[in-house]
């Protein structure tokens, strides 16, 4: 966790705009998956619950 | 934070495909709601020095929790996360600017090494759409 607070590179701004095309050719998960996918201890997306140094 | 990133996974097949992909990475990516941004930021991607061979991303977001908009936001920063992911070559800052330098283009608040890419704003409005169904 300590590398986390480390460097701080460039910011990236978002820019939020109409919506498109709702079709996707991806398929979304089910509640059962997402768990998974969420309690999987090697799972590379992580929620930080408590907010870094900056 | 968690609630968003599942809510993500189950109403966004775009959501889910980035998450996926970067479990396959080499890229860890923490995601924080972050009252600390400037007001002028509502998301944004940092590159934080790792141990060798991993590299670590930090994603700050701010608005509401629950909002579509949040979802959205996240989906568009791991749209960003995954740019990095397919670009070995980014180990450092420099790498990062380079970057963007070439994938991206500067942000319209003119302010130094801030930089947005299309995909990434593809990626947001498509899940945003999605959400909507």
């Amino acid at each position: 966790m300590r590398v986390l607070s480390g460097v701080l590179a460039c910011a990236l701004i978002l820019v939020v705009t109409r919506p498109a095309n709702s079709a996707s050719e991806f398929a979304a998960m089910t509640e059962a998956e997402a768990r998974a996918v969420m309690d999987a201890a090697d799972r590379h997306v992580r929620a930080a619950e408590r907010r870094w140094p900056t | 934070m968690a609630d968003v990133i599942t809510s993500g996974l189950r109403r966004s097949g775009t959501f889910a495909h980035l998450v996926l992909a970067l479990n396959r990475s080499d890229v860890i990516v923490y995601i924080e709601t972050g009252r600390v941004l400037p007001s002028t930021i509502v998301g944004r991607l940092l590159l934080a020095a790792g141990p060798q061979g991993t590299r670590y991303l930090r994603i700050q977001v701010s608005g509401h929790p629950k909002s579509n908009d949040m979802i959205a936001l996240v989906g568009h920063e791991l749209r960003h996360a995954l740019e990095v992911a397919e670009s070995p070559e980014v180990r450092d800052e420099t790498g990062l600017i380079a970057l963007y330098q070439r994938i991206g283009h500067p942000t319209s608040t003119g302010a130094m090494h801030q930089y947005d890419t299309l995909a990434a704003q593809d990626t947001g409005r498509r899940v945003k759409a999605e959400l909507k169904g």
